[in-house]
């Protein structure tokens, strides 16, 4: 999965990786079959997906889009922090300047600026974070000139199902001043995982942070991050907003980014780039200045075979065995350097300390 | 919505094919524990939210995308009728719309000119009512990445798109590109009103600006040379109060400001210089195509951009587009070699009253499609398209495909199967390619030198 905030690299969600239900093989037949089903935009038994009868349905719909964007659009704001280079989008969700953005979003940042979509800038002080579930709150620290911000009504993820309709919003790709945020139309695909959701709103880089609506234009859902294919654009449900609510205006900022690393300057880390070696375990490519692996004298194309006794078979295994420890905690690694088998002790550094 | 009919089927018994295909979308670059650089040898793959759900919840989606397709029909009647496959060697290369510029006896085909060039020679057109014609290459738009196709059967009567029957569509509104057969192919949101995608179309001052947002105007950190800003004397730690009358509180605002005004078009500055009010008038530049601004994405930023889609060659640039989430179909056998040319590209799009949008012109990358509005079309019918030579066209993007490898390997397109000119051609037009980058890079390197210490 690609964490799809502007200045962030290509990464990888470690709970993806190790959940089980991810790593089950699974060939699925979608038959497309035209057929004229029960009646529209009501939800059938509360569980298939609305569907579309006529011209008229598909209207009344895009009315109801239209109506979202030109009320929403211009709370949907472009955040930017000038001092650590951190970027997204956001959503403004009360009259006095309050914006809920992703955990990733803000993270090292205490000040961002606000940019709306018409060019306006406004300050904004960072609030807290909770970055297990990627969600952040900022507050807009300047007045109002007309007594509001504009802003969106937040509404509930809680009663969200397969196959409702949500509309996407998002500074994708940065802000462009001649152009408003890309409007992206789909459905819910799936809600299970970790408050997250699914939609096949597509979203790219800089979107994060962005708000997904429902039809009544009600912020059900944070960008959060993307996988390999259209359906699979994540967003943080605000469900999990609504339960630390108060924690994050307090500003607490609590968590990890996808339970162990990304953007959290405080994750473990050893400090190397590696690949799978041909005959199981991880061969180092490269070794980062001063970080754990090179005061421990780890070499590049050292074999990394078990890290506190456990094995390191693949990626996967030496990530998890990483993120089971945290930053400061000393472990014991073997490696294999050519014919000879060594250990080392090494302490895991903070992922914000590491120099690229 | 990211979806189409067509867009399910494949994933049948492609999924896992798919999955291995993609190895650069599962690589983490530069995160400081491990690189997944190997991953697509390793057992570990990327989710896709499809395989969480129960099969009923995925028939459930499939009969919604379905019912989206099929109740959208009643407004592509019309437009099909003047949709044409295009195809070479009987396989489809992109679709055509079938219109009649002003004043001309014969109606032409518009079609994506970047996607046939490569094998002009022998293209066919497949009509609505399934007969086939050759048809060559009469004249091409450049700017717009459009080709005239002409067919020279007698007695052939083609339809023509009305495009008096013409929409200018609302943000949100939903959009509709037909097939030939009649049945939807894709559907999306109008995402972006239409704009021009080039730098050019921006006027430029030539200042670099203080991020400080503190307090009342910008305080400029650079003066460009020969820039409108030297021109009318403004200097480094000028603070930019107002810029026509609008009171400048950010960099981020005075920068749209600016980029929203037309080049040649002049602005009165008014700023502090010292303990000093000043006042200029300034005739703003035009933004230089190589110079700035236009950043070249960020890597990772590349990977996106093909993520699940496969972005057209040519995808930036155009004077006048509007932007869609509708998904453009392309390739989508990748097992299969011969369609690697394959795309959407070139159809005509109508809103849900059939009113036509424009020409769907390229895949930008997963998020969007560029649509040139109908308008557009209709000035660009108004203009003499420009005779086909040898190197004529845009060559200013690439697929961002993860596995190029394939793609660009000589012998593998529909063209080069049997055609070995068209394979040297092919390979002439790659190295004046790498030509032409070479040039920039030195260029960049040359300009870079000065500024390292």
């Amino acid at each position: 999965m690609v964490n799809i905030c502007d200045a962030f690299p290509v990464e990888l969600l470690i709970k993806d990786i190790i959940n089980p239900d991810f790593m089950t093989p699974m060939i699925r037949s979608l038959h497309f079959s035209i057929v004229g089903f029960l009646s529209v935009i009501v939800i059938c038994g509360g569980q298939a997906a609305p569907t579309m009868q006529s011209i008229e349905d598909l209207k009344s719909v895009q009315n109801k889009v239209n109506k979202v964007v030109a009320k929403v659009l211009p709370a949907t704001v472009s955040l930017f922090s000038a001092k650590n280079g951190a970027s997204g989008s956001g959503v403004i969700v009360n009259k006095d300047g309050l914006i809920l953005t992703a955990g990733h979003v803000v993270r090292g940042a205490e000040e961002m600026t606000i940019v709306f979509p018409d060019g306006k800038q406004a300050r904004g002080k960072v609030l807290g974070a909770n970055y297990t579930r990627d969600a952040a709150m900022i507050q807009i620290i300047d007045k109002p000139k007309s007594g509001s911000w504009p802003y969106a009504e937040v509404g509930t993820s809680k009663t969200l199902a397969t196959g409702d309709l949500v509309i996407a919003l998002g500074h994708a790709g940065g802000f462009d001043p001649v152009r408003t945020p890309p409007v992206r139309f789909g459905r819910v695909i799936t809600h299970r995982t970790n408050k997250f959701l699914s939609t096949d709103c597509t979203l790219i880089g800089g979107d994060s942070g962005g708000p997904l609506f429902d039809l009544d234009g009600k912020v059900v859902g944070i960008h959060s991050s993307i996988g390999a294919d259209l359906t699979s654009n994540n967003h943080a449900g605000i469900e999990g907003f609504h339960q630390d609510w108060k924690k994050l205006q307090a500003g607490e900022t609590w968590g990890s980014l996808g339970g162990s690393n990304l953007g959290d300057p405080d994750a473990p880390v050893i400090g190397i780039d590696a690949v799978e070696a041909p005959r199981g375990g991880v061969s180092i490519q490269r070794i980062y200045q001063d970080s754990p692996a090179s005061k421990a004298d780890l070499r590049v194309g050292d074999v990394i075979r078990t890290i506190s006794g456990r094995n390191i078979r693949n990626l996967r295994a030496l990530y998890a065995a990483i993120a089971h420890h945290k930053s400061g905690q000393s472990i014991k690694i073997r490696i294999t350097r050519g014919q000879e088998s060594l250990f080392r002790n090494l302490t895991l550094g903070r992922r914000g300390d590491i120099r690229r | 919505m990211a979806t189409s009919a067509a867009k399910y089927t494949p994933f049948k018994k492609n999924f896992l094919m798919k999955h291995m295909k993609y190895p650069a979308i599962i690589i983490g670059t530069g995160l400081l524990t491990l690189c997944f650089k190997t991953l697509a040898q390793s057992s570990v793959r990327i989710p896709d939210p499809l395989q969480n759900l129960r099969p009923a919840e995925i028939e459930s989606l499939a009969k919604q995308a379905s019912s989206f397709f099929s109740s959208a029909k009643p407004a592509i009647t019309a437009s099909a009728k003047s949709t044409v496959t295009i195809s070479y060697r009987n396989n489809r290369i992109s679709y055509g719309t079938i219109v009649l510029a002003p004043g001309a006896t014969h109606p032409t085909v518009l079609t994506k000119w970047s996607e046939v060039s490569r094998v002009r020679h022998s293209l066919m057109i497949n009509t609505p009512d399934g007969n086939r014609y050759p048809a060559k290459v009469s004249g091409v738009y450049p700017d717009h990445d459009l080709a005239v196709l002409s067919v020279e059967t007698p007695g052939l009567k083609l339809t023509p798109l009305d495009l008096t029957a013409s929409a200018v569509p609302d943000l949100g509104n939903f959009i509709l590109m037909a097939r030939p057969d009649g049945n939807v192919d894709g559907f999306g949101v109008v995402s972006v009103q239409a704009r021009s995608l080039r730098q050019s179309d921006r006027a430029y001052l030539g200042v670099g600006m203080d991020f400080a947002t503190a307090g009342k105007g910008v305080s400029l950190s650079k003066i460009m040379p020969d820039s409108a800003a030297s021109n009318a004397g403004l200097r480094i730690g000028d603070i930019v109060l107002t810029i026509d009358n609008t009171a400048i509180t950010g960099f981020m605002q005075m920068r749209s400001l600016l980029q929203r005004l037309d080049p040649g078009s002049e602005v009165t500055i008014r700023y502090r210089r010292g303990n000093t009010e000043k006042e200029t008038t300034v005739q703003l530049g035009s933004r230089d195509e190589n110079k700035d601004a236009r950043k070249v994405p960020a890597k990772h930023m590349n990977t996106m951009e093909g993520m699940g889609t496969t972005p057209s060659r040519v995808r930036t640039n155009f004077p006048n587009v509007i932007q869609s989430d509708m998904p453009l179909q392309t390739d989508n056998t990748p097992e299969d070699t011969r369609d690697d040319f394959t795309n959407d590209c070139g159809g005509p799009v109508v809103d849900l009253d059939g009113k036509v949008i424009g020409i769907a012109i390229a895949r930008g990358s997963r998020i969007k499609t560029y649509i040139i509005p109908t308008t557009t079309i209709q000035s660009v019918l108004a203009t003499k398209p420009q005779p086909v030579s040898e190197n004529l066209g845009r060559r200013d993007g690439r697929r961002t495909r993860q596995n190029t490898d394939r793609n660009s390997r000589p012998g593998n397109t529909p063209a080069e199967k049997n055609d070995h000119g068209g394979r040297l051609r092919r390979l002439l037009e790659e190295i004046e390619q790498n030509n032409l980058e070479n040039a920039e890079n030195l260029r960049k390197i040359k300009e870079a030198l000065p500024n390292l210490k």
